[in-house]
């Protein structure tokens, strides 16, 4: 991570570049009238100097990873072990950390500035790609940001592991990438040990991971060219692992950088560019921003200057050129600044992203049927751990005349008891629990956060040899899109009927009076009912969210 | 009058930098395997483009709209909200249900809806009208829509109760962007009264109310089981005679267009393959409920095409049939003749789809279940479907279909639970034994879910080791993940 991604704890300092025409300077418009000439002259009127490429001064060097820190300083790390600096402006980044016996630097992959705790994180690892090969065990490591001492050494597990990128999250955890056996490590401020966050076998091959400005987890990885977003629950476990489907092919994906909200920065090595990156829900969109590289593995942005690090790998593995002059390795700087916009594109432009946010809204509206038909299928089976596992952290259940449940644990403990109190996952011998989740009627708002659907419970309940019955309901449920994940934030069932199915709904009596269940009884609500109301046979319509689909009403 | 202004200039500056490449409708990673073909275009061709992505989106939108409105009706039904029903009607629309005839307008529509009873319902009565398995196919234009649905209904009145299903085939208008129901049409398969069912105690449908007479005779006369009748598919068959998902052209920006021209044909392509996925996941819905559709109606040909030409067919424990020939065989040798029968119901309602298309657009998987109603039997299947693209059109590429219970109507699940099926249950004898052996209610097996938990992201875990059995379940000593794929 580099200072722009340090940024997304203060707002004010995020790098500001307009890339989303709604929020474009009305003023761009106009001025793109002009002819082009007269349009340079006021870009470079208003604009400073674009910034100057750097050399690193050293040879044999092989950069890997490179990060900023808000003033504009890069670091840069190097397979030679070696923390390059490069101060504000300058065209030259010179040694500043080396490796020695006493700090244990072995090749460093990673580098990153994390200003809040004066930190510049580094990524130590071996590697049996530099002659004689270098060996020892990869670690996390801390050094003062403004010294360049060593604060701290965090060792991976011993086993061929290797530290390769780290990101920080909003409370200020590292989070670091093992690259060859797919699992993330993280430590928490003040700890002295690295806890294992993810382990997964999808996760093999990671390479680069960054927060999003809403504090989502995004990584890559390296061999298959994906981009995944990385979930994680309440509790800071790991969450779901989606992959996202990328506007373009990418070949081996590695440094990523936040530039800010919902955009980065990507360098993709074996492709030869450098990317920005725009993701909405499940889709990435790629624009390149500088081809032509020789193997980059590092982007990171200072003000509107995306900087590009080459680090031709080439001339260490591929025998063609193994043993020839790499020469001096470089950073590019790229200039972001928007180029005057032609007004036909800005207008075609606001078109796709309008229609593109309409297609967002159809996605959403497919992953909360998709939701609520999985929580059938839970309770279908005695899955209720996984049921509630479908709710946000501080939401809410309600059936009948139980009265409201609050919270994951609470919910869950309530499903199992209704569903005959056996822990599961699993039925015992005799039991039918079949709840088929049907007609929805969902609506998603606007801005793609929440969504409220009506649906209808169609159960076949019983047990073998003792009871069978026939259950009839309307859910109105609300749901909330929590880092891209949509949960269940509200369930309200109303249980119309649980007929048997000797006789079946025409021989049920009036329930009269109280009918809370004795699941309710037994374990209660940490509410009370928001609706008091009798089953059929009495006649009773649950609320619609929605008004009349025609007239409005 | 600017904009006037600026065209000569502005397709100078595009004949000059606006050499877009086109790589015609393959996708980005068959590329560069494809002869690109170079072509002059200019901001016209990306608008005609876009208004293409949008026509598509908006023809989805519609999609979801009606799903909503005809879900909002059967809720107005169920609860007898007749004014609100009958609002969902175009001005002209027409309402016919059973054998009762058509009526026209909203006011005949109205009174045709009450003949259910006051408005609002009385004591004890019930009129549930599910609205089901959607099959909703919007026209080129986005003016128009035709949908074929099913309704489960329960009903009772008087301290009696009822069994009723029927098909719809039904049409919708989109007047000045609000979605009406231009045409209702509720087929009635059978009604029947509870006790007895549909097998021993099936009832005739009404004729036409005295009360309300409708505006003209029914459109089309049959009878309710024992009888059957087809009501016409409005689509044809999603396969065999399909129509093609067009990919959306992925084209490229030259190098030297202005970097947001080039963000926004990267934006386009972006847009072009999301909006690919959703129509991959509609057709795929679709073929699932085709499926049933033709299942209800014994129209095995029509099913054996649905399969791509290597597909399987495993349904209970009867094993795997390999390709279309040995589909029908296992269709027409083991389950009747083609066509719907006297006396007979097969309905196999497909419900509560989770249908997830591969990143790569080429396969998907999808549960189901199926709420089975057979001739004096009900079942309740899961299904693990797998799906191909294939020139462009969806295919069944392996149905899976493990029975979960299956009872006699006449006992009901609390005293009757008929065995799993065998490969030598009945004829014909399957290519392959069965890829598992289970036993089904009051036993208990969980078909894996293709797909983790959408929430957490967890791999499904194993059932309880004590699930199932007659001992007491206890607490599981840990959660072992459960590979899909085991």
């Amino acid at each position: 991570m580099d200072a722009s991604a340090v940024n997304h704890r203060n707002e004010s300092h995020r790098p500001r570049i307009a890339r989303d025409p709604r929020r474009r300077d009305p003023g761009w418009g106009r001025r793109s009238l002009l002819p082009g000439l007269v349009a340079a002259c006021v870009m470079n009127a208003a604009g400073a100097a674009p910034r100057p490429d750097i050399i690193i001064d050293d040879t044999d060097v092989y950069p890997e990873s490179m990060s900023a820190a808000a003033d504009g300083t890069l670091y840069i790390g190097s397979m030679k072990g070696i923390v390059f600096r490069a101060a504000p402006g300058s065209t030259t980044a010179t040694a500043w950390i080396r490796p020695t016996s006493d700090n244990g630097i072995l090749s460093i992959l990673g580098v990153l500035v994390d200003a809040p705790s004066n930190t510049l994180w580094i990524c130590s690892a071996p590697t049996p790609l530099r002659n004689p090969p270098v060996t020892g065990i990869s670690a996390l490591m801390a050094f003062d940001l403004k010294t360049g001492s060593q604060k701290g050494v965090y060792p991976f597990p011993a086993l061929a592991s290797m530290c390769n990128d780290i990101t920080i999250a909003k409370d200020g955890t590292a989070y670091a990438s093992d690259t060859p056996n797919g699992r993330i490590f993280s430590l928490s401020r003040g700890a002295k040990m690295l806890t294992t966050f993810a382990d997964d076998p999808r996760l093999k091959f990671i390479d680069g991971i960054v927060f999003g400005g809403d504090g989502t987890l995004y990584a890559n990885i390296v061999t298959k060219g994906l981009l995944l977003r990385i979930g994680m629950n309440d509790d800071g476990s790991v969450g779901a692992i989606t992959t996202l489907t990328t506007s373009a092919p990418l070949a081996a994906p590695d440094g990523f950088r936040l530039i800010g909200g919902n955009r980065f920065l990507l360098a993709e090595g074996n492709a030869g560019r450098i990317d920005e990156v725009t993701i909405d829900g499940d889709r990435a969109q790629i624009n390149v921003l500088k081809e032509g590289l020789v193997s980059p593995p590092a982007v990171t942005l200072v003000g509107s200057t995306a900087y590009a690090l080459e680090g031709r790998i080439g001339y260490l593995i591929d025998p063609k050129l193994k043993g020839q002059d790499p020469g001096r390795f470089k950073v590019y700087a790229v200039d972001m600044k928007d180029q005057p916009a032609d007004p036909h594109v800005t207008a075609l432009t606001a078109k796709i992203t309008a229609l593109t946010a309409r297609v967002a809204r159809l996605d959403d509206a497919n992953q909360i049927k998709k939701l609520q038909r999985a929580y059938g299928y839970y309770l279908d089976k005695g899955y209720w751990q996984e049921a509630a596992d479908l709710f946000a952290q501080d939401a809410s259940l309600e059936a009948g005349v139980d009265g409201v449940y609050v919270g994951k644990a609470r919910i869950g403990e309530y499903l199992m008891r209704e569903g005959g109190g056996n822990p599961g996952p699993g039925l015992p011998y005799g039991q039918l629990n079949h709840h088929m989740q049907l007609q929805p009627v969902v609506h998603v708002s606007a801005d793609g956060m929440t969504a409220r659907a009506r649906w209808r419970e169609f159960a076949l309940l019983g047990r073998y040899k003792q009871s069978a019955a026939w259950g009839d309901g309307i859910y109105e449920n609300e749901y909330v899109k929590q880092t891209g994940v949509w949960k269940i934030a509200r369930l309200h069932y109303f249980p119309n009927f649980v007929a048997p199915y000797k006789g079946g709904w025409a021989a049920l009596q009036p329930a009269d009076g109280d009918w809370t269940s004795a699941t309710a009884k037994a374990f209660p609500p940490d509410r009370p009912p928001t609706v008091r109301y009798q089953p059929f046979p009495a006649p009773y319509t649950p609320p619609f969210h929605y008004t009349n689909p025609v007239t409005g009403k | 009058m600017t904009r006037l202004a600026l065209r000569p200039r502005l397709a100078l500056r595009l004949a000059a930098a606006l050499a877009l490449v086109h790589a015609a409708n393959t996708p980005a990673t068959e590329t560069a395997a494809t002869a690109a073909t170079a072509a002059r275009t200019d901001l016209t061709d990306l608008e005609a483009r876009l208004a293409a992505q949008e026509n598509k989106v908006a023809r989805l939108e519609s999609r979801d709209a009606i799903e909503n409105l005809q879900a909002a009706y059967g809720y107005y039904i169920d609860k007898g909200l007749w004014t609100q029903a009958s609002n969902l009607f175009s001005a002209s629309a027409s309402y016919e249900f059973g054998q009762h005839g058509v009526y026209i307008g909203r006011d005949h529509i109205h009174k045709a809806i009450a003949l259910f009873g006051p408005e609002g319902l009385r004591r004890g009565q019930l009129n549930n009208y599910m609205m089901l398995q959607p099959i909703i196919d919007v026209a080129d234009d986005n003016r128009s829509a035709k949908a074929r649905w099913r309704s489960d209904v329960e009903l009772a009145d008087a301290g009696n109760g009822y069994w009723s299903e029927g098909e719809y085939e039904n049409e919708y208008v989109n007047e000045r962007g609000v979605w009406k129901i231009s045409k209702l049409h509720f087929y009635i398969t059978f009604l029947a009264d509870y006790d007895g069912g549909w097998k021993d105690a099936p009832l005739p449908l009404d004729g036409p109310s005295a009360a309300a007479p409708p505006d003209r005779a029914p459109s089309e006369v049959y009878q309710s089981l024992p009888e059957v009748y087809l009501p016409a598919y409005h689509y044809k068959n999603p396969v065999s005679e399909g129509t093609p998902i067009e990919a959306a052209p992925q084209i490229q920006a030259p190098a030297q267009a202005s970097a947001d021209l080039k963000r926004a044909v990267s934006d386009l392509n972006a847009l072009g393959v999301a909006v690919g996925r959703l129509e991959d996941r509609a057709a795929v819905e679709k073929l699932q409920r085709a499926y049933g559709y033709y299942v209800d109606k014994a129209m095995w040909p029509e099913i054996s095409n649905l399969f791509a030409q290597n597909g399987t067919l495993e349904i209970g424990g009867r094993g795997v049939f390999v390709g279309q020939q040995r589909v029908l065989d296992y269709l027409v040798t083991g389950l009747g003749p083609i066509g719907p029968q006297k006396g007979q119901v097969i309905n196999h309602q497909q419900f509560q789809g989770i249908v997830d298309i591969a990143p790569d657009g080429a396969t998907a998987r999808g549960r189901w279940t199926a709420l089975v109603m057979g001739t004096g039997v009900w079942g309740d299947v899961t299904y693990e479907n797998q799906y191909v693209k294939q020139g462009g059109i969806w295919k069944m590429a392996k149905l899976h279909a493990p029975f979960n219970m299956y009872a006699l109507y006449k006992e009901g699940w609390e005293t009757s639970a008929i065995p799993e099926t065998r490969p030598d249950s009945f004829l014909p004898p399957p290519d392959l034994p069965p890829t598992v052996v289970l036993l089904t209610y009051p036993s208990f097996y969980v078909e894996p879910y293709h797909y983790p938990n959408p929430v957490t992201g967890k791999p499904m875990p194993r059932p309880n080791p004590t699930a199932g059995g007659t001992a007491p379940m206890r607490p599981s000593p840990e959660r072992q993940p459960h590979s899909p794929d085991e």
